[in-house]
């Protein structure tokens, strides 16, 4: 992994072409393999009309194979921008297998309990009318770093019971999460009493939000004759802002035809980013308001033993098969984690090579290397941007604002996003309004809602780019459409290793 | 015993001719039958042997994604 730190240093890495050592057909990744061995990298770059890079060439498997380049990370986001089909791989080292000896050291667990505690009544009202909300989520922390503290969730008089030490003077931080029409608050250092009440703003359609203000919503025609997947827990199917036109559910055991948002709400949210077709007041309008909905539920439904059950890479593998085959352009990948897994790789190559393209987010783990999907090179991987001043005062999108600040300081990167030299492009993720089931709306942060915005951006594109749109459907269309969406991002003065190419 | 996803990685149509050997093998049943993938419960052991002979076949562990979130969670109750 190229750290961040050192993304001004060359360093060494394997430029690949898309599957296996050796370019296998004839593709301008082909043709830029077999020349970078013999020509300088800066006129291949000019001839493709993309940002100048230093490179040198140390070795080579084949004449169309894989290449041992120098190069620093900052100049390797640019490289993949301009050539979308080469994966370009970090050289990694391995030792002998030998057998370490340690010393387990056991730690004592901590000694009993606090012996008294105290009950704080948290009451939750809306400003309107201070009128109780109820179902909200409250979690208040004694101390934030260690994530120690307690919770719990609002009943239908909008109160909630949280059993802290009786020597706990002051809560650093009390979050509450609604379940939907309201934006969520973040209270600092609040002190402890026997109750505490917390007003939550409304949500209001027609508020510009970050999704409305850095990509603007859609007009009646954007999007149109694009198809996008929303690979996630299902979209709602009634929703008067929502028009879905086909899917599936890829859960081994459930029912193919189930698509609609039995697996929660993150799915019906992302989908409305892209293309909401309502109008604020009443309703909301996504980026693309024309593109054509598919929603392919990977998530299973909750049980009473498994109430957050998570999604396999093979739901999610079949999903991306069955998208790419129904011949959706664009895959939303609002989701991931954890090490690189070959059979979501696999899939992720067969969509490019029918066409279709990838855009996954890059995880929410407060600056942790980029995850997997987004990590892996054939997909665009999506950072979270926020601004100052577009969520109320005292909202939880407070907590998400930190360091860098881009050339508008009022911009930031959100401080939940993960980082790296990874990262494609940013996109609004920080407090964004969108649809949730059945007919409801709801404030979501994170680099999942960034994603469907690029997502919403590139159906926008190509919706006006019909050559690629009607492009015969293999891996030199896919390239083509993340070129276009990568040729057009803007910096907003952040480092590559935050915000990629821009936003697009 | 965690699942397998054998999946086909080459060009064109998975051949069904491996498919069928892998559905014949003994203490293997197969969990889902998709495209260009099988779900499947079994020791990865004698599929490994099954597949070495033949080019563009994939084996891997199924694993799980949660639900993506933001909101800040409770790790451990409060200290005094």
């Amino acid at each position: 992994m190229i750290h961040v730190t050192q993304s001004r240093t060359p360093q060494q890495a394997i430029l690949l072409p898309s599957r296996s050592l050796r370019a296998s057909s004839a593709s301008l990744s082909r043709d830029f393999l077999v020349r970078v061995a013999y020509q300088p990298v800066s006129a291949l770059m000019k001839e493709l009309g993309a940002p100048q890079v230093k490179m040198k060439v140390l070795d080579s498997i084949h004449e169309d194979g894989a290449k041992l380049v120098e190069i620093t990370a900052a100049d390797a986001q640019k490289l993949r921008a301009a050539q979308p089909g080469l994966q370009i791989v970090p050289v990694r080292y391995y030792r002998r297998a030998v057998q370490f000896y340690q010393i387990e050291n056991r730690v004592k667990a901590a000694a009993g309990r606090a012996a008294l505690t105290q009950k704080v009544i948290v009451s939750v009202v809306s400003r309107q009318g201070n009128l109780p909300i109820s179902g909200a989520n409250v979690v208040a922390f004694t101390d934030f770093a260690k994530r120690e503290g307690n919770g719990g969730v609002t009943s239908q008089n909008g109160t909630v019971a949280i059993s802290v030490p009786s020597s706990v003077r002051q809560l650093e931080r009390l979050y509450v999460y609604p379940e939907n029409g309201f934006w969520g608050a973040l209270l600092m250092k609040v002190k402890v009493s026997a109750q505490i009440s917390v007003t939550l703003e409304p949500i209001d359609l027609s508020h510009a939000d970050s999704v409305r203000s850095f990509a603007k919503a859609g007009g009646s025609s954007d999007g149109q004759g694009v198809k996008v997947a929303v690979v996630d827990t299902g979209i709602a199917l009634n929703h008067p802002d929502l028009s879905v036109q086909g899917g599936e559910c890829t859960v081994p055991g459930e029912n193919v035809t189930d698509f609609g948002p039995l697996g929660g709400d993150h799915g019906s949210h992302c989908a409305g980013i892209i293309a909401a077709h309502g109008t604020p007041p009443g309703g909301i309008r996504g980026i693309a308001p024309a593109a054509e909905l598919y929603s392919y539920r990977v998530f299973p439904k909750p049980t009473a033993n498994d109430p957050e059950p998570g999604a396999t890479n093979y739901s999610i593998a079949k999903a991306i098969d069955r998208a790419a085959a129904a011949g959706c352009d664009l895959l939303n990948l609002s989701l991931g984690g954890g090490d690189p897994d070959p059979a979501t790789e696999a899939a992720i190559l067969d969509a490019r090579r029918a066409g279709s393209v990838v855009i996954a987010a890059a995880g929410n783990n407060d600056r942790s290397p980029v995850s997997f999907p987004a990590s892996y090179d054939l997909c665009v991987a999506v950072s979270a941007l926020g601004r100052i001043g577009l969520f109320p005062k005292g909202s939880v999108d407070e907590g998400d604002v930190g360091k860098p600040f881009g050339k508008d300081p009022k911009n930031f990167i959100a401080l939940f996003t993960n980082i790296g030299p990874e990262l494609d492009c940013t996109g609004p993720g920080v407090g964004v309004i969108s649809t949730v089931p059945e007919r409801a709306y709801a404030v979501m942060s994170g680099t999942s809602m960034a994603t469907p915005a690029v997502t919403g951006l590139a159906a926008r594109l190509l919706a006006k780019n019909a050559s690629i749109l009607s492009a015969s459907r293999d891996e030199g269309r896919a390239d083509n459409i993340v070129r276009m969406l990568l040729q057009s991002c803007a910096t907003l003065g952040f480092k590559p290793d935050f915000e990629g190419q821009g936003l697009p | 015993m965690a699942r397998l996803i054998v999946r086909y990685r080459g060009q064109g149509s998975r051949p069904e001719s491996v498919i069928r050997q892998i559905r014949q093998m003994p203490n293997v049943s197969i969990v889902d039958d998709s495209d260009r993938m099988l779900l499947v419960d079994g020791p990865e052991a004698p599929l490994r042997d099954l597949l070495q002979p033949f080019d563009d076949w994939l084996i891997a562990a199924e694993k799980k994604y949660p639900i993506p979130g933001n909101r800040k969670r409770i790790e451990r109750p409060p200290s005094s």
